[in-house]
């Protein structure tokens, strides 16, 4: 099965998934997703770290036009996390229990069937807030 | 050291489907208008500039070759929505700084051609495989903004038909 983005992101256990991001060690400016080169010096292959598992959810929308790997409608949304980085994916909830501001983290989300199968990391509202 | 640069001619086709026009032909009836409320014979243009977001390799040839106005600097440039105002950009400077007296610009799209859905993005982008598309982007900044800001708090309060897509 395909993996969108496996740079990314990392399956810890059961559906949970861990975002990684790019920390760089001469200057420390993190970035997601993973950059081949940190965008404030140029150093390259900046360090990947394990970002944390809890975000707030910064905005979403429900996407109504079907794209080639997602029938519609589907749900997504940008997240802020504590590490200062706003990351963007699918949120697998209806639109209706969602607010701004509410604590999400991130899962892992199968889409399609048999050949067009992909996985990717997604985002659940987070089970205690 | 620039002189002053004016728009001597317009030319503008409807916006409509266009199912029954190439994209040529739309530059093309563009330019022909823009030509004669200029009152300019073709020969008196210098340089062109053509700006589209998806209009492919070579579009002002495509468009120029049939109105007999190759055989000029013709330059091609893709810059999403901005693609028309780049290419005027570049025009001004041509003239501001006198490498021309008298240049063309278009700016043409010819949406119609994806038949319907969002405009394609590259799947290079790592939101783009995600879903990710335009109006998502615009319609997440609203729903944000709304939720900011106090200001509108009271407008949408007023119209119950609007609370179902407002966030909360």
């Amino acid at each position: 099965m395909n993996k969108l983005n496996a740079d990314s992101w990392k399956q810890v256990s059961g559906d949970q998934a861990v975002l990684l991001m790019s920390e760089c060690g001469n200057c420390g400016k993190r970035n997601f997703p993973p950059l081949l080169y940190c965008p404030n010096c140029h150093a390259e292959n900046p360090e990947k770290k394990e970002m944390s598992r809890i975000g707030t959810l910064y905005s979403f929308s429900r996407v109504h036009i079907k794209h080639k790997l997602y029938p519609a409608p589907y749900v997504v949304g940008y997240v802020d996390f504590p590490e200062g980085l706003r990351v963007f994916g699918q949120v697998r909830a209806n639109a209706e229990e969602l607010r701004i501001g509410m604590k999400v983290e991130p899962s892992v989300c199968s889409f399609g069937e048999d050949e067009e199968a992909v996985v990717a990391y997604c985002f659940v509202p987070a089970e205690k807030e | 050291m620039t002189r002053p640069v004016y728009v001597t001619g317009i030319g503008m086709t409807p916006f409509r489907k266009k199912h029954d026009v190439t994209q040529a032909e739309l530059g093309q009836q563009a330019v022909v208008a823009a030509l004669r409320d200029a009152e300019f014979d073709k020969s008196k243009v210098e340089a062109v500039f053509s700006g589209s977001g998806y209009g492919g390799p070579m579009l002002g040839q495509r468009i120029l070759r049939d109105l007999g106005m190759t055989g000029v600097p013709i330059v091609n440039n893709e810059n999403a929505c901005s693609s028309g105002s780049t290419a005027l950009h570049l025009a001004f400077r041509s003239v501001a700084l006198g490498m021309y007296d008298a240049v063309l610009v278009i700016g043409s799209d010819k949406l119609s051609r994806f038949g319907s859905g969002t405009i394609p993005l590259e799947d290079d982008d790592h939101e783009v495989r995600l879903g990710q598309i335009m109006p998502a982007v615009y319609a997440m900044r609203a729903q944000r903004y709304l939720m900011s800001s106090e200001a509108l708090r009271p407008i949408w309060r007023s119209y119950p038909s609007k609370t179902a897509n407002t966030p909360r």
